[in-house]
């Protein structure tokens, strides 16, 4: 058990390096997780699919590999591969009972890379259902729960792959991004989202997609460094050096929504560790293309539900979560002009933000506008003390979404219930390892000493 | 298993009152479902009687899936809470009743009726009018018509709410007695722990439509599976607290009184609650090892056999220590602070309920 201890704090690059020079076998890093999958998901309800068989499998594989004097980046680094992204031979469900009988026939390209770099699969992260709503808990599976408070969400819809993670079931995973939603559960677990440039790691082959050219495969780690090294994994970017910053700050990107003060404190706290470290930075005014909001653009979400399962909706509506069946209603009657809009506000996103990036290397703000709330609800009721809609807590990431850009969520300190806050980190389109180089002198400004 | 009750889901409209719920019973068994008003209990009991249908699930008892069955096809018979019994009739005719309605004859009742009522001791009020009964001897008339058509399986809905404190617990030993010399399978419903935990081989606890934990009273009190059950069943200190360290199964725990060591399975920085139960806490500084807090002694209550410390908590936290006896003797008076002590072993952590 001690050793079991030792593995699972273990950062994904420590333990690749290990495997490599043989102090660790994948075998062992790999039992040592599946252990702790055991003890720990039962609470949580994080993982939706384990086969230790095909894991110590997959482990054994790399060990022979490395046996044979391979050297692999992420030799033995135990991942859990969101519920919607394609692994060969493993059920993948998208949350969704449509699909609960479903076995992948092949690796989405970001796993097979992933699997050839040397990580074992060892769970499917639990995700809301279509990975469509911000909750993570589907009439298959049930609730995932927060690590760190059980009777609260981790968000979504990556809430299963960051819950995981926080509670060190592996130090890797991938999840995806269409809307933030792997850099919001990470925001609220407590652990490092990373959403890249769109198209930077390739994307499929997988299920269909309600609205393509905005969802990503997002790298997710408990560390900046463990993103980087998987980022670099599957696309062969490697790191950018650290140099020095210009920062333009708002902390919810100029965006009209509301915030939690006590999470506005704990970026205000953070951006002055980074200012006093000697980052320099401006408060800068956010131009946004006239009539952008997160509500315009929902249509081509729930238009795209509608194409794909408005049929089946119609038909067996007992078989979809309730709150996605509203979605595809929606979807349904929405008029095509309402889906015309959103796909030119959609358009419009893109390089509106190049001005600022003529001025500023990366822009800093909030990842999410409040803390996490209890796992029953779709969003907190209030924020800043204000009534707010659902879709509120999600107010301040779709938008780099439409505009392609990377954007990283980094923890950076903590709400009034002493639960992590996240500070998300934009930069131009391509500039993804310059936003990891960025978030890994941010994380380790904000993980030394307060003044 | 004799009564087997499995994945039930049944709503109203857009309320989940059992929610995929599974629940059996060995024969011979007695068991209660114990839960706070709305958990659904009484929603299982009509269900497995045969008055509410489930919109999913099964259910099987002795042997038959009686799923579709109506409820007078399953051989079920229920004591209602207020008994139910019919006021033109007298005490026989009641008894009589349901095997008249299975076509038995008035002379080939009266074998059974004297038996049954033989059995709850009432066999000299046979003639006498139902208004003419104390609450108490309503009841056991209500036991007897259910007994007399001889069922699969008894089922009681909050049976002795209507009588007073000292006759409720005579009933309570006088029914599980002659429950249990019949051999008789019984289902209690009761939203009284002491009741339950009096009557019961297994308990239910139940909560929002499901059941959070079920099993011998003593597994329920030394062992709750959850915060609820903690709560539900018995007294607790209950304390709010934040995981501060982890080494492999040891907890430091950190709360409004200063830190506290437990066993568990969290993580760093998971929010908690801390239960432990009032008899295994000493007003008395323990020893090193032990875990030990110093609060504000609030009210002491001795009820006779037994002392209740209460201490000053903050938040939604409560502080209550038991002492065995009259034990006023050596405690601070109140305002004044007092060390309690208890261990580390004794320590029951859940994960917090509400956060926010």
């Amino acid at each position: 058990m001690q050793l079991y201890e030792d593995v699972i704090t273990m950062s994904a690059r420590e333990i690749a390096a290990a495997v490599n020079t043989g102090r660790l076998s994948a075998i062992d890093a790999v039992r040592a997780h599946l252990a702790i999958i055991s003890e720990r998901n039962p609470s949580l309800n994080a993982i939706v699919a384990i086969d230790s068989g095909k894991s110590l499998q997959q482990a054994r594989i790399v060990d022979e590999r490395i046996g044979g004097g391979e050297c692999l980046p992420l030799a033995g680094v135990p991942i859990i591969v969101k519920d919607n992204i394609w692994v060969e031979d493993w059920p993948i469900t998208q949350g969704s009972r449509l699909f609960a009988n479903f076995i992948a026939d092949s690796d989405a390209e970001a796993v097979r890379l992933a699997r050839q770099a040397g990580a074992v699969i060892v769970g499917i992260g639990a995700c809301s259902e279509f990975a469509a709503k911000g909750v993570t808990a589907t009439p298959l599976y049930g609730t995932t729960r927060h690590p760190l408070a059980h009777s609260l969400t981790p968000g979504g819809s990556s809430g299963g792959n960051a819950a995981a993670l926080a509670a060190g079931m592996a130090p890797l995973a991938l999840g995806t991004d269409a809307g933030g939603s792997s850099r919001r559960p990470p925001a609220h677990c407590g652990i490092v989202g990373f959403k890249p440039s769109q198209d930077a790691i390739p994307y499929g082959p997988g299920f269909a997609e309600p609205f393509w050219g905005v969802s990503v495969i997002a790298p997710m780690g408990r560390t900046v460094d463990d993103c980087a090294l998987l980022f670099e994994a599957l696309t062969g970017n490697t790191p950018a050096p650290q140099r020095p910053l210009r920062l333009g700050y708002h902390p919810t990107f100029g965006i009209d929504a509301a915030v939690d003060a006590d999470v506005a404190a704990a970026f205000e706290a953070a951006r002055r560790r980074i200012l006093a470290a000697g980052v320099e930075m401006d408060a800068v005014t956010m131009a946004w293309p006239e009539g952008t909001n997160e509500e315009v653009l929902m249509p081509l979400q729930h238009a795209g539900l509608a194409m794909l399962y408005g049929e089946r909706w119609q038909h067996e509506p007992d078989l979809f979560d309730p709150d996605i069946g509203s979605q595809i209603e929606r979807g349904l009657s929405l008029p095509g002009v309402a889906v015309a809009r959103a796909l030119d506000q959609s358009h419009r996103l893109r390089g509106c933000l190049d001005h600022i990036f003529a001025q500023y290397d990366l822009l800093i703000g909030l990842t999410t506008p409040c803390g996490p709330w209890p796992h029953d609800r779709l969003g907190p009721e209030t924020i800043g003390g204000k009534p707010v809609s659902p879709r509120d807590h999600a107010a301040l990431t779709p938008r780099f979404n439409h505009a392609g850009l990377p954007a990283l969520s980094l923890p950076c300190g903590s709400d009034r219930n002493g639960l992590p806050v996240g500070m998300q980190i934009v930069g131009p389109a391509g500039a993804d390892t310059f936003v990891l180089a960025a978030a890994a002198q941010f994380e380790t400004i904000l993980a030394g000493p307060v003044a | 298993m004799y009564l087997d009750v499995k994945g039930i889901i049944k709503s109203y409209r857009d309320n989940t009152v059992l929610d995929g719920l599974d629940f059996s019973v060995a024969r011979g068994e007695l068991v209660s479902l114990l839960g706070p008003s709305g958990c659904g209990k009484t929603t299982l009991l009509r269900m497995i009687a045969g008055l509410v249908t489930a919109d999913h699930g099964t259910i099987r008892l002795a042997e038959r899936d009686v799923t579709g069955l109506p409820a007078h096809k399953r051989n079920v018979s229920v004591v209602f809470q207020n008994y139910a019994l019919f006021p033109h009739l007298n005490v026989s005719e009641n008894v009589g009743f349901g095997l008249a309605a299975r076509g038995v004859s008035k002379a080939e009742q009266r074998t059974p009726v004297e038996e049954a009522l033989a059995l709850v001791r009432m066999e000299q009020f046979a003639d006498r009018p139902i208004s003419a009964l104390s609450g108490g001897q309503q009841q056991r008339v209500a036991v007897a018509r259910a007994l007399v058509v001889a069922p699969d399986l008894l089922l009681l809905d909050e049976p002795f709410s209507a009588l007073d404190r000292k006759l409720r617990e005579t009933m309570q030993v006088e029914l599980k007695a002659l429950l249990r010399s019949r051999g008789i399978t019984a289902v209690f419903v009761t939203h009284d722990q002491e009741e339950a935990l009096a009557v019961s081989d297994r308990i239910a606890v139940m909560n929002r439509g499901r059941i959070e934990q079920y099993g011998g009273p003593m597994e329920l009190y030394s062992r709750p599976a959850t915060s609820f059950v903690l709560d539900f069943v018995g007294m607790s200190t209950r304390i709010a607290g934040t995981v501060k360290k982890v080494e492999g199964r040891s907890l430091l725990i950190s709360t409004a009184y200063g830190e506290v060591t437990a066993p568990g399975n969290f993580i760093q920085g998971a929010k908690v609650l801390l239960g432990v139960r009032p008899e295994h806490l000493d007003p008395v500084p323990g020893a090193a090892g032990s875990n030990s807090i110093t609060v504000a002694l609030s009210d002491v209550m001795c009820l006779g056999a037994k002392t209740l410390v209460h201490a000053t908590a903050s938040g939604a936290d409560r502080i209550i220590c038991e002492q065995s006896g009259a034990a006023q003797q050596g405690l601070p008076s109140t305002g004044e602070p007092v060390t309690l002590s208890w261990n580390v072993e004794q320590t029951l952590v859940y994960p917090a309920e509400g956060v926010q």
